[in-house]
């Protein structure tokens, strides 16, 4: 990222005027919710096989329990993973703060004379800023996962967990590949583009002395990292320069190799809609004498979080982005409107705890209470309740805005309300066309229903209802 | 068995995996038969291979000629590679293959991946696979994946793309004990 990232408002208004990004939106939504249903589906044809709880609510229910039990011993199992993994060979660094361990990666790379990076997709690098600190200390990170490839080309952000430039249309990512190349790159065969990526990032994976991945579970009983990729850039990343670093959210952790399967089997259906990823790969030490595998673990407010009763659920994200692909506003939005790196629904209850309450501030207005996420998260995150719970907490500790503030002390004042809607029915009346209220400066067909002679709160024909009485969970302290 | 094998085939034809039917002793030649038709010249074999040097003799017969796995890197690839699995898993259409360093580039610098896989090694679900793994060594291997077709992406435009960074076609040879 070139710059600091824009305030919500410009984010939010930058969003909604571009048509092209809702229509794609909208397609990719509507194809994921489909897949995903086919995916579950299938596993109903496999039951002669024997695969437990070989069901979306079945497998959920198992997740659930074991990343809960993770979440909860957190510090006995890390613990475990570590015993394991040293045992195994493998150095494993606990960092102290999201400063620390961007420290720790760069020193490394400074000590053993690095100068460039090959990196696999990695959400924690992106949550700490990884590769701006990389730049700045003189070593070239260069991200080998397609998604992650075109926003580095396109100096941004990525706009979704699993799919990083999924806001982006081909044309788009064919003029930018061939900006970079420096020959022609067509605009519409996406297999050409492929192409492109296969043939440039075979050098890095030649040349970088340290390769960077996350992790999608750390196994405690044995001390092994698992990782899930499709394009088969986390194995060569992992396998080909002489160091490998693994950075992690200690939320990562699972008990056991069952876990980690339920993982894998819930993680690809609610994904990508795939029934096993292509690759799904457990390191445990390093494969040679001669290569050394560093795990930093990072903190960076989980602790926090798991302190937080409301909040512990949260920390058994797996990363599926099934939140996001199901959400509306997500839809009409994007990614970027979020702000940081971890968007759609989990975004708003984990993003004040990485980055900061004020950091939520804005994007917490996006969510609509409808409880999509809720029925895909294959963890049972309570997410509307979570959303809910940082909206509180807003309005709580850094106020509402005067407009918001003013239009509630109105509501609350039953009488005033009335009022302010006989008012508004005298000024609506240029405006109303066919019993909808729209106005010349509206854009891309927004409309309202007009300001109605009748009101809910009274009951036709008889008074004004009283303001809520004292202690009533009605009345806002605001109210008179 | 049966049913296992009949559960394998479809689940990996499922992931984009081309898989056959072959008898042990017929394996190398048809091997060779296979890498040629997809239009390799070129050929690594994986050292852990048991049948290695009739792997290596059916190649040189079929005029293909064969990359050393020294020099075997992703800027100097080879056309095919020849690999073995630990154990296929029916519930995911996945072979396990847990290599060596060196081997591992059998798997990641070629374009074609062909896979030999004994029906004897053959497991219907992820659980049994692992408790297998666990059963045949008490510490884990130190690298190992579970490969369910080739290297594909749906980065752009959610579209899906075969062969990325990893090989863009991949096939299994169920070997049949036996003569």
């Amino acid at each position: 990222v070139s710059g600091p990232i824009a305030p919500f408002a410009e984010r939010y208004r930058k969003a909604l005027t571009d048509g092209q990004l809702g229509r794609n939106l909208l397609n990719f939504q509507r194809a994921y919710g489909a897949a995903r249903r086919a995916a579950f589906e299938h596993w109903h044809a496999q039951a002669p096989l024997g695969i437990p709880a070989a069901s979306f609510a079945g497998q959920r229910e198992l997740l659930t329990r074991a990343k809960s039990q993770a979440v909860r011993d957190h510090v006995k199992e890390l613990a475990r993973f570590r015993t394991a993994a040293e045992a195994a060979g493998a150095t494993v660094y606990e960092s102290t703060s999201a400063r620390d361990a961007v420290r720790y990666v760069v020193e490394l790379c400074q000590r053993r004379g690095a100068r460039l990076v090959a990196k696999g997709k990695s959400m924690v690098s992106e949550e700490l800023f990884l590769n701006q600190a990389l730049e700045a200390a003189g070593v070239r990170a260069i991200e080998t996962d397609l998604g992650e490839w075109i926003i580095q080309l396109a100096h941004e952000t990525p706009s979704h967990m699993v799919m990083p430039a999924i806001h982006k249309s081909r044309q788009q990512v064919g003029e930018l590949f061939e900006a970079h190349v420096g020959r022609p790159v067509s605009r519409e065969d996406i297999a050409e583009m492929a192409g492109v990526a296969r043939q440039e990032l075979r050098r890095v994976f030649a040349e970088a002395e340290v390769g960077l991945t996350g992790a999608n579970a750390l196994i405690a009983e044995t001390g092994t990292v698992m990782l899930v990729t499709n394009e088969g850039n986390g194995r060569l990343t992992s396998s080909l320069p002489r160091i490998h670093v693994v950075l992690a959210g200690w939320e990562k952790l699972v008990l056991t190799w069952d876990d980690a399967t339920a993982q894998a089997r819930l993680l690809a259906r609610s994904g990508t809609a795939q029934d096993i990823t292509v690759y799904t790969t457990f390191i445990t030490g390093p494969d040679h004498p001669d290569r050394e595998l560093h795990i930093v673990i990072v903190d960076n407010g989980r602790s926090e979080m798991a302190a937080d009763p409301d909040f512990e659920a949260a920390l058994r994200c797996i990363r599926c982005a099934a939140c996001a692909d199901v959400c509306p506003p997500y839809q009409v939005v994007g990614g970027h409107a979020f702000g940081f790196v971890y968007s759609g629904a989990i975004g708003l209850v984990n993003t004040p705890f990485h980055h900061g309450l004020e950091a939520a501030a804005g994007p917490q207005s996006l969510c609509v209470s409808c409880n999509a996420c809720a029925t895909v998260c294959p963890v049972s995150i309570p997410l509307p309740r979570l959303i809910l719970d940082v909206r509180h907490r807003v309005a709580e500790r850094l106020g509402l805005p005067l407009r918001k503030r003013a239009a509630l002390a109105v509501w609350a004042r039953p009488r005033l309300f009335g009022l302010a809607m006989a008012v508004g029915r005298a000024l609506q009346v240029p405006f109303v066309r066919g019993r909808q209220l729209r106005h010349p400066r509206w854009r891309g067909g927004r409309r309202a229903p007009p300001c109605s002679a009748a009101s809910w709160r009274r009951p036709p024909g008889g008074p004004w209802p009283r303001a809520a009485p004292a202690g009533s969970p009605w009345r806002t302290s605001s109210s008179a | 068995v049966e049913s296992v094998t009949t559960a394998f085939q479809a689940q990996a034809v499922r992931v984009g995996a081309a898989v056959r039917g072959v008898r042990v002793a017929d394996a190398p030649a048809r091997a060779a038969e296979l890498l040629r038709q997809q239009g390799c010249r070129t050929v690594a074999v994986a050292a852990v291979l048991p049948d290695r040097a009739a792997f290596l003799d059916a190649l040189t017969t079929a005029g293909l000629s064969e990359v050393p796995l020294a020099t075997l890197s992703p800027t100097r690839r080879a056309d095919g590679g020849i690999s073995i699995a630990t154990l296929g898993v029916a519930e995911t259409g996945s072979v396990l293959l847990h290599s060596t360093a060196e081997d591992r580039r059998v798997e990641l610098c070629v374009d074609v991946h062909l896979v030999l896989l004994d029906t004897t090694a053959l497991v219907p679900t992820l659980d049994t696979a692992f408790r297998t793994l666990r059963a045949i060594s008490a510490r884990p291997p130190a690298y190992a994946t579970l490969v369910s077709g080739p290297s594909r992406s749906a980065d752009i435009e959610r579209q899906i793309t075969i062969g990325v960074h990893g090989p863009r076609a991949f096939h299994v040879f169920l070997r049949e004990p036996g003569p």
